[in-house]
C-alpha cells in the first residue's frame, strides 16, 4: 500500500482540519497500517514538545508613527527647488539684461567689468567719509562708552538684586519644608511607637494565655498519667 | 464624574470589541488611531514569531518595528483579499527572510555547535539530553531543533504551531498552495521526530495511537 497519499491527510487529521470524509479515510488506513499509526501518534508526540518551546516576554514599544510631507507640501517645495535651480543657473551664466536705451537685450555670457565709466578721473569713494569731523567721531564715541558702562552697571545691580532675592525664597521655602519633613517624621515615629506598644502587649497577652493552657493541659495530663497507674 | 483615564479605557475596550478588518477600513478612512489598536493586538504575537523565525530578541524588536511601520505605509492601498494578520505576517516573514539571508544562514549558536568543539567541550562534557532536560532545558532542545530545520519547513511549522494560522492563512502568507503547507508541514515534523528522538527527549516515542 502506498502510504504517501495519507501524508497530507494525516496532517489534517492531527491539525484537526479534516473534514469528515477525510478522517473516515485516515482512520481506515490507520486501522490497517500499523506503520502509519505509529508515525501518527510521534507526530503528536512532537507536537506535544513543540509547546515547550517558549519565547521571552516581549515589552511593548510605543510606535512612533512616521512623519509624512502631504503631497501639496512636496509639490511646493519641487517649484521651489525648481525655481532656485532656474535662477542659480541665470546668475551663473552671468546673464546681463539691458532696456533702459532703447529696445530689450538680453546678452548671456560674462562681460568683461565696465569700469569708470565716463571719467577716469573721478575722486575715490573713501573721500567722502572723510567729509565727517574727526572730532565728532571722537564725542559720540566717548558717548556711547559712557552710555553702554551705565547700563551694564544698572543691569549688574538687578541681576545681582534677582539673585538675593530668590535666594531669600529659597530658605524660606526650605526652612518651610524642613519643618514639615520634621513634623512628619515626629508622627511617624509616635505612631511606630504605639503599634510597637500595641504589638507587644498582644504579644504579651497571648504568651500569657498559652502559657495558661499548657500549663491547664500539664494539668490534665499528670491527672491522666496518674489515674492509669495502677 | 468620568474621569479621563476611564474615558481612555472605555475608548480601548470599544476599539477591542472591533475586528481587524474594522480597524483597517477605519484607518483607511483616516482614523489614524485605529492602527494603534491594531499594534496593540498584534505585537506581542509578530514579535513571538520573528523570535522563532531568527532566534534573536534583537531581532524581534527592531524587524517587529519595522514590520508595523511598513504596515502602516502600506496599509492605505491594502485592498483586503488577504486577512490583515495574514498579511502583516507576510511583511514579517519577509523581513525575516532578508535577515537570514544577509546573515548568511548562520542565526542560531546552537548548544551542540557551542558544546562540540568549542571551549565549552574542552572544559566539561556535553550534559546529556536527559540532564538538559532534567534542567528544564527541553525549550533550548526545541528551540535548536526548529532552528535546525529548513527555512521552509522552520516557517510553516511556526506559523501553524505557535501563531495558530489555519492552512490557507499560511499559503496566504507564504504565498504557496495549501498542499505545499501541509507537505511542508509533514516533512519539517518529521524531521523534528527524528532529531528529538536522537537528542534522547523522552514521549517522542511512539505511543498507543490516539483516537481521531
Amino acid at each position: 500500500m502506498d502510504c504517501s497519499e495519507f501524508h497530507e491527510p494525516m496532517i489534517d487529521v492531527l491539525y484537526g482540519e479534516a473534514d469528515a470524509d477525510t478522517s473516515r479515510k485516515v482512520e481506515q488506513h490507520l486501522s490497517e497500517c500499523s506503520a502509519c499509526r505509529e508515525e501518527l501518534a510521534a507526530l503528536h508526540a512532537v507536537k506535544r514538545h513543540l509547546a515547550a518551546w517558549k519565547t521571552p516576554r516581549f515589552s511593548r514599544r510605543p510606535f512612533r508613527r512616521p512623519f509624512e510631507i502631504p503631497a501639496s507640501l512636496w509639490r511646493l517645495a519641487a517649484a521651489a527647488a525648481l525655481l532656485l535651480a532656474t535662477g542659480g543657473a541665470l546668475g551663473l551664466s552671468g546673464i546681463e539684461v539691458a532696456y533702459d536705451k532703447g529696445p530689450w537685450t538680453v546678452r548671456l555670457g560674462r562681460s568683461e567689468p565696465v569700469a569708470n565709466i565716463g571719467s577716469p578721473s573721478a575722486p575715490a569713494p573713501s573721500a567722502k567719509s572723510a567729509s565727517f569731523d574727526s572730532g565728532t567721531i571722537e564725542e559720540l564715541r566717548a558717548a556711547l562708552r559712557a552710555e553702554t558702562a551705565l547700563q551694564e552697571d544698572a543691569l549688574l545691580n538687578r541681576f545681582e538684586q534677582m539673585i538675593r532675592d530668590s535666594e531669600t525664597r529659597q530658605m524660606r521655602a526650605r526652612g518651610v519644608h524642613l519643618a514639615d519633613l520634621k513634623s512628619a517624621i515626629d508622627r511617624q515615629r509616635r505612631y511606630d511607637m504605639a503599634r510597637v506598644t500595641a504589638g507587644l502587649s498582644y504579644l504579651d497577652g497571648k504568651t500569657g494565655a498559652d502559657m495558661a493552657r499548657t500549663t491547664e493541659l500539664m494539668g490534665y495530663m499528670l491527672q491522666a498519667s496518674q489515674r492509669r497507674e495502677p | 464624574m468620568p474621569t479621563v483615564s476611564a474615558r481612555v479605557s472605555s475608548y480601548k475596550i470599544v476599539r477591542m470589541g472591533m475586528q481587524d478588518e474594522e480597524l483597517v477600513a477605519a484607518f483607511q478612512q483616516g482614523d489614524y488611531a485605529a492602527f494603534d489598536s491594531l499594534m496593540f493586538r498584534w505585537e506581542r504575537k509578530i514579535q513571538g514569531a520573528i523570535y522563532r523565525l531568527t532566534g534573536s530578541e534583537e531581532d524581534a524588536r527592531d524587524l517587529a518595528q519595522e514590520a508595523f511601520l511598513r504596515a502602516y505605509r502600506a496599509l492605505k492601498g491594502f485592498k483586503g483579499e488577504a486577512r490583515f494578520s495574514s498579511w502583516l505576517y507576510q511583511i514579517a516573514l519577509n523581513l525575516c527572510r532578508d535577515r537570514m539571508r544577509r546573515r548568511k544562514g548562520k542565526t542560531w549558536v546552537s548548544l551542540e555547535e557551542l558544546t562540540e568543539g568549542g571551549e565549552i567541550a574542552a572544559s566539561h562534557a556535553r550534559p546529556s539530553a536527559l540532564d538538559m532536560i532534567e534542567a528544564r532545558d527541553l525549550s533550548r532542545i526545541v528551540a535548536d531543533a526548529v532552528a535546525a530545520l529548513p527555512e521552509e519547513q522552520r516557517e510553516v511549522i511556526i506559523l501553524k504551531e505557535y501563531e495558530g494560522m489555519t492552512f490557507a492563512e499560511i499559503a496566504t502568507a507564504l504565498e504557496v498552495p495549501i498542499s505545499t503547507v501541509k507537505t511542508r508541514l509533514y516533512r519539517g515534523l518529521g524531521q523534528m521526530r527524528r532529531r528529538l528522538e536522537r537528542d534522547g527527549v523522552r514521549g517522542a516515542a511512539p505511543v498507543p495511537a490516539p483516537t481521531i
